[in-house]
């Protein structure tokens, strides 16, 4: 029971987008079809932007499909910005994505009933659907089995595919779908709305004057309107809707794009009040349109009694009636081995001791399992520093080798095998389905304070990196919240800052074992990551208490099933984590420890130079006299020698000293020295801190740089950590004392952990709480915030002895 | 005439990395999205896409 249409597509290419509800395995079919990889997670929300990709069947040479993946949604009424966003791009409104020529609805074979509902949604926007029934292995498992055949008749002939994506199963019968379309594409017809309020629909639809965009006069004025909305969109509008913060999209219909709306959209129009769909229709339609729509939403509401009834009823049930008709077996009332294990992950008691077990092990871990690795890879610098010094003549160029890009990237190179563990940790937790749950606990522990457990996902996100986590906040329906919880994500400590805890608690922070299960250093380093969570808490509690008061919301989400983490998912991962962190230190850390190094380096005063050199001049004269002195006395000239040595070797020291203090790099941090001073912090602790602002890693390159430029190299190049324990004020009342002592160390911790250091977390928060007075408040209360933390461990920390 | 060498190479280097900086920040300014540090959320643009060919 399917029409034919004349959509087929002129052009080569078929433009088709994958939408479904969150967690039904969208973005894995995508991948599967693709080949690409984008990040995929056992929970709802991964996918928060569309992402487009690419593929070619050998059996239809010269057809290319271009496929758009969807974040998930329940509905194509957005409530929320992820969700807007796949509305827009099935209805072919979405600035810079084409529109589709057709749409793949997956369907999690387990909500058969959900995924319906939308899908009858998605079948108004007029183009034809291909149903994915995915997942039917876990359904199978659930001890439920639908009946393809039987569905797609009572949906009207619509194809439907069972599908495995993870697993590549029942992929060919979809491309082969796909061909059919591209051949005869044909629009399902079923309308499950049905009377009244179908034919209310198709009053509004004959009722407009809207014409499709054909140029002349108003083309300029709508492309005008097209950026315009486009910024507001970026800027992240909301408005007030019935007492919550709903988004009032400040599109007009026409700006987006040349053809009419959709059913889809005049449902919109309809059902959702005070709606962007509705601001627009007006907009477009004058007082007409208004009298029009409120005379086909009292009818609505004759009948049904409201308008979420009138769109809601028919469409659930609906789809309750063909889920009925299609589905054997008795999923729904069983005890799953998901419900078992969550007796224990979410038992009040129990789920919390657990977590913070599973939090404190992995940070063991982090310490334990990496030492041999980070060994062998220090073990590799130390061999190509010192190929380098053997080869290269002294001078300025064996300096910038050595001690600019050997000594700066390689210091950030060696903590690889820790940002590994932790990105595998958190792969693991993610594609096992325990990360939605770790937010269900928090959100009972810390719910309180005004964030949601929807907040706790992108913090949870950001403990491997803040823009992602920033970024999954789109799905986060209540603006209020939403501005909230980017507030204090870039609280959460990210794996760039790992190298700077694990250096420092290395060095300084003594290794004992408590009830012989817990080490002192992983101790520290779960300590840090609980003080950011516990500091985002206390400040979304402030945040709630005066600018942004809301009540606490209920936290509803899906609990996925509990799955096995799919090895070569967790690898894909690990490999793009160390892929980018590899690159990164090959472009943006070299460039600027080379930078840095120049810095050091330069002006090398030549008087400098000659100073020490009549020093040693001297001292080697003297040393002449007494060795010749010596053996003419027939004695032995080995203790003189080793006094010599020692000699030169401090001269040497005192002299790599000088030019580090003289060069630009030493009279900016003198400068800026006093600032941080009362932390307990050097000029070279001030400049690395300052100089890491573009990415947080380059602290330990500039250390790098700086300890190697501020020491005589030898062969044998010591590991940076040894360099900062031997590192002494050079001048002041604590002259000759060790700089870093385990309070200074924690008071770098500290700052690190809850400072802003970081431009493109900066430049995300602007993006999306829509303005760049949000990243000026993030820089500013994080700034504070890190410096009165430091300030408070550096002194107690002092006073206690440490 | 040693020195003269390293110096002329070092300066090429070091104007690499500073222009390379400049670049990359300026790029950044345009683009959507600043985020090239984890890799864990990718934006593809058009011109990175992979086509598979089953």
């Amino acid at each position: 029971m399917s029409e034919s249409v004349d959509t087929r597509v002129s052009a080569r290419e078929l433009t088709v987008a994958v939408c479904g509800n969150p967690n039904c395995g969208k973005t894995s079919l995508f991948n599967a079809l693709t080949g690409m990889r984008q990040h995929v997670g056992n929970y709802p929300g991964v996918t928060v932007e569309k992402t487009e990709g690419f593929f070619t069947l050998p059996e239809r040479p010269g057809l290319q499909f271009r496929l758009i993946d969807t974040p998930g949604s329940y509905s194509l009424a957005a409530f929320s910005p992820d969700e807007y966003i796949a509305a827009q791009v099935l209805c072919g409104r979405m600035v810079g994505a084409k529109c589709p020529d057709a749409i793949i609805c997956v369907i999690d074979a387990k909500n058969l009933e959900r995924g319906l509902y939308l899908l009858f949604q998605v079948m108004q926007v007029g183009k034809p659907v291909v149903v994915a029934l995915n997942m039917v292995d876990i359904a199978a498992r659930h001890r439920v089995r639908i009946s393809p055949g039987r569905l797609s008749t009572l949906l009207g002939g619509i194809p439907v595919i069972p599908t495995v994506a993870s697993r590549n199963r029942g992929l060919d019968r979809l491309r082969a779908e796909l061909v059919k379309v591209a051949d005869s594409p044909r629009v399902p017809a079923l309308d499950a709305y049905g009377d009244p309020v179908s034919s209310l629909v198709t009053e509004l639809t004959t009722g407009s004057n809207h014409r499709p965009r054909g140029g002349g006069p108003r083309h300029g004025r709508r492309e005008h309107d097209r950026r315009r909305s486009a910024s507001h969109w970026k800027r992240g509008r909301f408005a007030a809707h019935d007492g919550d913060d709903r988004r009032a999209f400040p599109h007009s219909h026409a700006d987006f794009c040349d053809a009419p709306r959709t059913r889809a959209e005049y449902m919109r129009v309809l059902f959702d009040l005070s709606g962007p769909a509705e601001a627009a229709y007006v907009r477009d339609e004058g007082v007409q349109g208004r009298m029009r729509l409120e005379h086909c939403r009292r009818k609505v509401v004759a009948t049904y009694g409201s308008l979420t009834a009138g769109e809601t009823g028919p469409l659930s049930a609906k789809a309750n009636a063909i889920a009925r008709q299609v589905t054997h077996g008795h999923g729904t009332g069983r005890v799953t081995r998901s419900d078992k294990i969550d007796r224990f992950l979410l038992h009040p008691l129990l789920g919390p001791v657990i977590l913070v077990a599973l939090m404190v092990f992995m940070f063991q871990a982090i310490f334990s399992w990496a030492e041999p690795l980070m060994n062998l890879i220090d073990g590799g610098v130390g061999y190509v520093a010192a190929s380098v010094n053997g080869l290269m003549a002294p001078g300025p160029l064996r300096s910038l080798l050595v001690d600019g890009v050997v000594g700066g990237v390689g210091a950030v190179v060696i903590f690889l095998p820790q940002i590994v563990i932790l990105i595998l940790f958190i792969a693991i937790l993610e594609d096992s389905g325990y990360m939605p749950r770790a937010a269900f606990l928090v959100d009972r522990l810390f719910g309180w304070c005004g964030l949601s457990g929807k907040s706790f996902l992108p913090m949870l996100s950001s403990f491997a990196c803040a823009v992602p986590g920033i970024i999954a906040t789109r799905t986060i329906e209540n603006r209020k919240l939403r501005i909230m919880t980017i507030m204090v994500s870039p609280l959460m400590s990210c794996s760039a800052r790992l190298p700077v805890y694990v250096i420092m608690i290395a060095a300084f922070i003594p290794q004992r074992t408590y009830l012989g299960l817990f080490n002192s250093q992983g101790l520290v380093l779960t300590g840090l990551y609980l003080l950011g969570l516990v500091l985002a808490v206390a400040i979304s509690y402030v945040l709630n208490k005066t600018f942004y008061r809301r009540e606490r919301a209920t936290f509803m989400m899906d609990m996925p099933s509990y799955a096995f983490p799919m090895p070569k998912s967790i690898l894909i991962r690990v490999q793009t984590r160390v892929t980018s962190f590899l690159t990164r230190a090959g472009t943006l850390i070299l460039a600027i420890a080379i930078v840095i190094w120049a810095l050091s380096y330069f002006p090398h005063s030549q008087a400098i130079t000659e100073q020490y050199a009549q020093q040693t001049e001297i001292l080697n004269q003297r040393y002449e006299a007494e060795v010749n002195s010596l053996v003419a006395q027939g004695q032995a000239a080995d203790e003189i020698q080793a006094s010599y040595e020692q000699e030169i070797a401090r001269l040497n020291n005192e002299e790599a000293g000088a030019h580090l203090r003289n060069s630009y790099f030493g009279r900016m941090g003198r400068f800026f020295e006093p600032v941080f001073r009362p932390l307990g912090w050097d000029w070279k602790i001030t400049m690395a801190t300052l100089a890491s602002f573009p990415a947080r890693e380059v602290i330990i390159a500039t250390l790098g740089t700086i300890y190697n430029l501020g020491t005589e190299e030898d062969e044998t190049s010591a590991p940076l950590a040894e360099k900062m324990r031997q590192a002494v004020w050079e001048s002041g009342p604590r002259a000759g004392q060790p700089v870093f002592t385990p309070a200074v160390a924690l008071s770098i911790m500290v700052f690190f952990a809850l400072s802003a250091l970081c431009g493109a977390t900066l430049v995300t928060v602007k993006q999306e709480a829509g303005g760049t007075i949000y990243a000026v408040a993030v820089f500013v209360y994080m700034t504070i915030l890190s410096y009165v933390f430091a300030l408070a461990t550096y002194h107690i920390g002092s006073r206690v002895g440490l | 005439m040693a020195v003269l060498w390293q110096q002329i190479t070092i300066g090429l280097i070091l104007t690499a990395a500073v222009a390379y900086l400049v670049i990359r920040y300026l790029r950044r300014r345009r683009r959507e999205n600043a985020c090239s540090r984890c890799g864990l959320m990718k934006l593809a643009r058009p011109d990175e896409k992979p086509v598979k060919q089953r």
